[in-house]
């Protein structure tokens, strides 16, 4: 073998194997290191003079004790901190260190769920079948797997997934979505894993186990294609993970029953994940209704002293309209401050109204506006007012401020009165009529208009636009959802909508935005006096209450339309 | 049953290690060759050649120097490096050494200029108690005892025939050093050297009493509100307790101006050091 031959291989061997390479040359360079050291350290130790020998030995039992004592610290040390990053801190990174917690624990009953009848029927069967699952086996019914719970945020999905928990009387494992993201890919799967295994022994020790994810889109969103940084390969994994421990029961016939709850549109889930067998059922788990308000609304002020002449439940559950239970039990609680803020032994309807104030609009801000700023802000929210008081029957002038709150410099708040569960053409073009109000107000008292309008313009163009775009509300008389073909135009990349059609439909939008306006402006015409009675009295005394709202509409002659 | 032997093991490494510490060093140097072996360093690794003697429990070492001091009659500094270095060689002899002499004095001489005997008796167990920072490099230096005497027989001496080399007592060391303690503290200390003139300072053993005479007085047109008496009282106490002088009953101090006696027991000189 001559010697380019060998310089060759070698070549070959050292970018196959570098690491071996470096790992044995850095060995030796130790080992020879060492000896060298050894040698040249027991060298000079035998020619030092005795006295410099004796000094050595002398401290060497010290320098062994310090450094037993040291190491015994450093082992206590090392030992703890590695303890609590696998075991306490988060069970290691692929490790679930939830403690489940036993259903009966939990003492949450189907009483204490207040409202949302139909979304608790539901989860009453579920309990049913959970319990007689041997049953249900018998006969050959197929097993409950996963249960899919929707909703708006605050309405009680956790609340009723303990509720089963304590009524099924099984372990109950809660854990939240983006518990299991991590940065480092495969530990979402590990911990889907880690999960499943700890609720698989539950089971079997203790009959079932309920598993719930709360916020579950974290984990469960659509599988993609990864746009090259690895988050979504991370994902997809966690993912596919949890496709596969929820198919796996099916094998292992283990009573473990998944509760997801998100707030999330159903389609944001991937579609495996809802295919039957594994989330069987899906509950909605709504806003309460009038009558879920009441119940919740007797049920937090039962918690707390209030005066029960004063505080009409029927009539607070009727101005809450579109709240949630958690808003629910917020009012109450804001109210229970303000009551004691006032040096009040009971809450009255006054500390309510003033906790649905501060929670609708938020804290007064100290900042000052100019006089000019508050006559402006006065007709803008004058306009507001007038059109919606003469317009739109289903919702309340409650208060009109100039006072600047949150990030606006005044508010008319229009709560609504009942529950408008679907909107028709009429009742978006008033909408649009009342955004619109503040422009005209403004318009017609200064001949020109403040940035003030910027939030109503957005508001009512995007309300003309989807009735044009989505609705097939335009004077044209173009139906279709274009909106909906915009987002399948992204991705077919193709040309859906012709220019004409976008043109026309941009015509009808604005046709939309110029007749309520129309509209609008005829209206404030008539109603100049009103305006400029409103506008004065809100420059003199900032805020106007809803009694005070009425006395002035009633005293130019003014009543609420009847809704029809 | 299988045995663990592990843990004896490990037991008995770590015994051994700790037990390190109490193990015997054969000392490099015995007493009897102390003489060669300090002639042999200094020539070996300082390339300085000295002259020395072991007599009971004094070390004498002889140097030869043309030209200790120069024509201002200060010490010349290349000299005086030659003599810091056979001070570390012999001290380092010292060390490694047991058992060790009690004194160790190095006598550099003019040998040609002035005929000057440059002395400093050092106390060996001094030298150990800076190598262990018992005492600082100061405290070191003030407890060396350091002579100059005009000796014209050092002139052409390069054997030390002419220096005396007699075996050296604590009790003279204690003497020597506390009249050179109580000359530089009323000469060197900022509150006393302006101020004050020693004339005149002797320190001898009587049988078991140590007598200290003195003759220190103001300097004309001065005023201090130092205590003489007492300053040389803490001086001699400091000394004392330093060397532990277990043969010491008591110490008389002499005025030598006033012919004033005072007789201080050692509970009295223990007393003035708290």
């Amino acid at each position: 073998m001559n010697i380019r031959r060998m310089k060759y291989y070698l070549k070959i061997g050292f970018k196959l194997y570098w690491i071996r390479f470096l790992v044995i040359t850095g060995l030796l360079a130790l080992a020879i290191s060492l000896v060298f050291l050894v040698v040249s350290g027991l060298k000079a130790w035998n020619e030092a003079e005795s006295y410099l020998r004796q000094s050595q030995m002398a401290v060497f039992p010290l320098q062994i004790y310090m450094q037993i004592v040291m190491g015994f610290i450093f082992a206590l040390i090392y030992t703890t901190l590695w303890y609590w990053m696998l075991y306490k801190k988060g069970g290691g990174f692929s490790q679930v260190v939830k403690k489940a917690v036993g259903g009966k624990a939990l003492g949450i009953t189907w009483n204490d769920v207040i409202g949302m009848d139909e979304a608790k029927q539901e989860a009453l069967e579920i309990v049913k079948l959970i319990k007689d699952r041997a049953e249900l086996q018998r006969i050959g019914g197929k097993i409950l797997r996963g249960l899919l719970m929707l909703g708006p945020p605050g309405c009680g999905k956790t609340y009723l997934a303990k509720a089963i928990a304590t009524e099924a009387g099984l372990p109950f494992i809660s854990m939240s979505g983006s518990e299991f993201v991590e940065m480092f890919v495969g530990v979402g799967a590990g911990r889907v894993r880690s999960l499943f295994t700890k609720a698989r022994m539950l089971a079997e020790l203790e009959g079932g186990c309920i598993i719930f994810i709360d916020e579950i889109d974290a984990v469960g969103a659509s599988r993609s294609v990864d746009s090259g940084f690895g988050g979504q390969t991370e994902h997809n994994t966690t993912v596919n993970q949890l496709l596969v421990e929820m198919d796996g029961l099916k094998e292992k016939d283990t009573n473990i029953i998944i509760i997801g709850a998100t707030n999330a549109p159903m389609s944001f889930l991937d579609r495996a994940l809802l295919r039957p067998g594994r989330f069987d059922r899906k509950i909605y788990v709504d806003k309460p209704n009038l009558e879920d308000r009441q119940k919740l609304l007797e049920y937090y002020l039962k918690k707390i002293k209030y005066d029960e002449q004063d505080v009409k439940i029927d009539r607070l559950a009727r101005i809450t309209v579109g709240s949630s239970p958690a808003d629910v039990s917020n009012l109450v609680r804001e109210a229970a401050l303000i009551a004691v803020r006032n040096k009040r032994v009971l809450v009255t309807m006054q500390d309510i109204d003033e906790a649905r104030e501060r929670i609708a609009l938020g804290i007064k801000r100290r900042i000052k506006l100019r006089k000019e700023e508050r006559l402006q802000t006065a007709y803008h929210e004058a306009g507001h007012a007038i059109v919606t008081y003469l317009l739109i029957p289903t919702q309340d002038v409650f208060k009109i401020t100039i006072t600047p709150r949150g990030h606006t410099g005044g508010v008319t708040w229009t709560p609504e009165t009942e529950e408008i569960f679907i909107r028709d053409q009429k009742q978006l073009l008033g909408t649009i009529k009342t955004y619109l109000g503040s422009y005209v107000a403004e318009k017609f008292q200064f001949g020109m208009t403040t940035v003030g309008v910027d939030t109503d313009f957005a508001e009512s163009l995007y309300i003309a636009h989807s009735m044009v775009w989505r609705w097939g509300m335009g004077k044209s008389g173009i139906i279709g959802n274009y909106e909906e073909l915009v987002s399948y135009l992204r991705s077919s990349r193709g040309i859906l909508i012709s220019e004409e059609v976008k043109r026309r439909l941009d015509e009808d939008v604005q046709d939309i935005m110029q007749t309520c306006l129309k509209d609008v402006t005829r209206l404030l015409e008539s109603e100049k006096p009103l305006l400029d009675r409103l506008a004065t009295e809100l420059v003199v005394k900032e805020e106007l209450n809803f009694d005070e709202i009425e006395a002035i509409f009633k005293e130019c002659g003014k009543t609420r339309p009847v809704q029809s | 049953m299988r045995k663990n032997t592990a843990s004896p093991v490990l037991i008995a490494f770590l015994s051994c290690l700790l037990l390190a510490g109490c193990v015997n060093v054969k000392p490099t140097f015995i007493k009897e060759h102390a003489a060669e072996s300090i002639i042999e360093l200094c020539r070996k690794e300082y390339t300085i050649d000295v002259k020395s003697w072991l007599g009971g429990e004094t070390v004498w070492i002889y140097m030869p120097l043309p030209r200790i001091f120069g024509k201002d009659l200060l010490i010349d500094k290349t000299q005086l490096e030659k003599v810091n270095k056979v001070m570390i060689a012999s001290s380092r002899v010292m060390l490694s050494m047991n058992p060790r002499p009690q004194f160790m004095v190095i006598v550099a001489s003019d040998t040609q200029e002035y005929g000057l005997d440059y002395t400093f008796i050092t106390c060996i167990a001094d030298i150990l108690k800076l190598q262990n920072q018992f005492i600082s490099r100061d405290e070191f230096l003030r407890r060396n005892v350091i002579q100059l005497d005009n000796n014209h027989r050092a002139l052409g001496d390069t054997e030390g025939s002419h220096i005396n080399k007699k075996e050296l007592s604590l009790e003279f060391f204690v003497c020597e050093q506390i009249s050179q303690r109580v000359q530089q503290h009323f000469t060197n200390e900022p509150q006393t050297k302006d101020k004050f003139k020693v004339e005149k300072i002797l320190s001898r053993f009587n049988g078991d009493i140590l007598k200290v005479s003195y003759n220190i007085r103001l300097k004309a047109g001065q005023s201090s509100a130092v205590d003489v008496l007492k300053d040389v009282k803490k001086t001699i106490a400091y000394v004392v307790s330093a060397y532990e002088l277990k043969n010491l009953f008591a110490v008389k101090i002499e005025n030598l101006k006033t012919k004033e006696e005072f007789l201080v027991s050692r509970v009295e000189l223990r007393e003035l050091l708290k």
